[in-house]
């Protein structure tokens, strides 16, 4: 194919510019409209992951071997110091915050609820949670207080019937058997707009510990942030191996949190199925703009014929042309895509317009507004999407050329 | 020696009446020869025959020395972008291309380099008398100026022989007479070869030799001739 022809192709392209533009339309439309949305659920996932990271274990777990699995009470840490020191000391560690988590009913004077315990020391647990940001009553372990402090979800104080001052029964078994029986003030409350809200109450490290009767020092695990999210794992691999012979299990967030990681692989597959039929439909558009400009050309192919244009020429002219038309349409759609995307990452965009409340996922809480970054990525797969989509747009109208008969080409006026 | 040869060439496109009977005649090099005869009498079927655009049902036929039913499709397309010009009654020039474009198109198929194409295709609108108009689309030109670059397109590639079906049937007849004699021109200062077709008297007058066909059959081929052969 010579520059000539190609030039004749791309004269052909615009001879119906309505025609051609509305084909453009859709691709650049459907393809940006597809690298903005990438890039969107992509800033959504990794707002999930942030989500799940800063509101449940952190970076990284370390807990007694087995604790994980059921949450059991009998499975701590018997002395942690070591540690405790060992992640005081690492380099590649931001925060940690010890824990001891136990499982019990929470009751007032009007009601009780079955809730999950978390025993943290509020001053560590505030650089690896955010809960501590998100009280709405009361304080977060603030001051000198005689009694026992508890700080919960809305949703319990709503269920319990309670106020912040007022006071609070905890009942749980202990790892010896016992019965742990004690009393707690509730000294705050916190809204997260998540299940935590229904089902989490702190409380402080020691008091867990005697609710539960763990012995001496005892916790059950420590929530590791490392500094440089990237070198997760091999803090992760660090740990293993610092503390082999301590029957200690590290875990990273993607290990425990392999249901929002599962549905984040449902939600890329949804993606890429509706993109597909997206650029599906767009590929319909150009398979019809170009098969219709063919059809009104009949004559010019047979004038072409005659003069010595041989089937293949001709083929390669209109696969050329479809070309042409689906890339056109696809480096708009690409400025598009880039330019809504970069919009929002200045502006932020909020989900907030679609839907009235926060979104929750898995109990992980979601803020609907999110910062969506250009991922490249998109960008090729979309262009190689559509390219290939468009070559098979171009076999219907490259099937009319192949049975054009020049006799019959040249009657049509 | 022929460049066109026809023995007893049928063509039948339903099957059941037939266009193009048990045809039978010759075209020398550098003749200018006419296909003359009445709508339907099978000019146009003649004409594609000829230039391998579409296939007999028995008979030979050889254009250029080449039998035409064993060459394949590709051969066939190059023989024509080589050897042939073709002009149809309208409509032979591409909208989207300018005049000098539309005559540069057969010289690219022929891969002739950028700048000599160009210089050729300029050329031959000289030669045509449209110098100067190279820039200019179809549709700003008049009918005859359109058939002028058809021909210009044509002769571009230095042709064995022009094929031209009505070339005149849409103009009026001062354009169809320069157009005659341009075709006329180039028959005797290049050398090439042109069978063309047309049932106006006034342009048959022209032809060096006519070919009368009725019902898809030459009529007394020889007679004709003769008669000719008389008139000179
Ligand atoms: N594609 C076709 N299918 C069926 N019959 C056809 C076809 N093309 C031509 N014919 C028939 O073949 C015969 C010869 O047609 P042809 O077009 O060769 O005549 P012509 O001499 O060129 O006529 P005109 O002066 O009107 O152009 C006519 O009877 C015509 O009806
Ligand atoms: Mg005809």
């Amino acid at each position: 194919m010579n520059s000539f022809l190609l030039k004749l192709c791309w004269k052909n392209l615009w001879r119906n510019k309505r025609r051609t533009i509305l084909a453009v339309n859709a691709i650049a439309i459907g393809g940006g409209w597809l690298i903005w949305a990438s890039n969107y659920i992509d800033a959504l996932n990794r707002q999930f992951i942030e989500n799940a990271i800063r509101y449940m274990n952190g970076h990284l777990t370390v807990a007694a071997e087995g604790f994980n699995e059921y949450k059991d009470a009998g499975k701590f840490i018997a002395d942690p110091t070591s540690i405790e020191d060992w992640l005081r000391q690492n380099p590649k560690v931001r925060a940690y915050s010890p824990k001891i988590l136990a499982q019990g009913l929470l009751s007032s004077a009007r009601g009780s609820s079955n809730i999950f315990y978390m025993g943290i020391r509020p001053e560590m647990d505030k650089h690896t949670t955010e809960f501590h940001s998100r009280i709405v009553e009361g304080t977060y372990f603030e001051g000198e207080t005689n009694h026992k402090p508890i700080v919960i979800g809305i949703g319990l104080k709503e269920r319990l019937n309670v106020r912040v001052g007022s006071k609070l029964v905890a009942l749980t078994q202990g790892v010896d058997g016992s019965i742990g029986n004690e009393l707690f003030y509730v000294q705050g409350v916190f809204n997260t707009e998540s299940e935590a809200d229904k089902s989490l109450a702190f409380i402080r490290l020691e008091d867990a510990r005697a609710l539960l009767s763990l012995p001496g020092n005892a916790i059950h695990q420590f929530s590791v942030m490392a500094k440089d999210e990237t070198k997760i794992q091999a803090l992760q691999a660090e740990t293993k191996t610092a503390f082999a012979s301590h029957s200690i299990e590290a875990l990273s967030w993607m290990d425990l949190q392999r249901h929002l990681m599962a549905s984040i692989e449902v939600y890329n597959a949804a993606n890429k199925i509706f993109m597909f039929i997206i650029l599906f439909i767009a590929s319909v558009g150009i398979a019809n703009s170009i098969l219709m400009s063919i059809m009104e050309r009949t004559r010019e192919f047979g004038v072409m014929m005659a003069i010595g244009t041989t089937k293949a020429e001709m083929v390669r002219m209109v696969l050329l042309e479809t070309l042409l038309l689906a890339a056109v349409g696809v480096v708009v759609g690409n400025l598009l895509g880039i330019g809504i995307t970069y919009y929002f990452q200045q502006t932020g965009f909020d989900l907030a317009w679609l839907t009235a409340k926060e979104i929750r996922m898995n109990g992980a809480l979601i803020n609907t507004v999110s910062y969506p970054a250009v991922h490249w990525i998109h960008n090729v797969i979309v262009t190689t999407a559509v390219m290939v989509l468009s070559v098979l747009a171009a076999l219907l109208p490259i099937q009319h050329i192949t049975k054009l008969k020049a006799t019959a080409a040249l009657k049509t006026n | 020696m022929a460049i066109v040869k026809f023995s007893d060439v049928s063509k039948s496109y339903t099957g059941l009446e037939t266009a193009v009977k048990g045809v039978s005649f010759e075209v020398k090099a550098g003749e200018f020869a006419a296909l003359a005869g009445p709508s339907g009498s099978g000019k146009t079927t003649i004409l594609n025959l000829a230039a391998g655009l579409d296939t007999a049902n028995s008979g030979t036929i050889s254009l250029c020395d080449k039998a035409l039913e064993s060459l394949s499709r590709l051969d066939m397309a190059r023989l024509r972008r080589q050897s042939v010009g073709f002009v149809f009654q309208a409509y032979n020039l591409f909208p989207v291309l300018t005049a000098l474009e539309n005559v540069m198109y057969p010289l690219a198929l022929n891969h002739i380099p950028p700048r000599e194409r160009r210089a050729r295709a300029e050329a031959s609108l000289k030669e045509v008398g449209l110098d100067g108009l190279g820039g200019r689309f179809p549709n700003e030109m008049s009918g005859g100026q359109q058939q002028r670059v058809a021909i210009a397109r044509a002769i571009a590639t230095n042709p064995k022989i022009v094929f031209a079906d009505e070339p005149t049937a849409n103009v009026d007849s001062t354009t169809a007479d320069t157009l005659l004699e341009l075709f006329q021109r180039l028959n005797k200062e290049r050398g090439i070869t042109f069978l063309f077709s047309s049932h106006d008297p006034n342009v048959l007058e022209r032809a060096g030799r006519i070919i009368r066909v009725k019902d898809g059959q030459i009529l007394n081929p020889e007679k004709v001739e003769r008669q000719l052969k008389l008139v000179a």
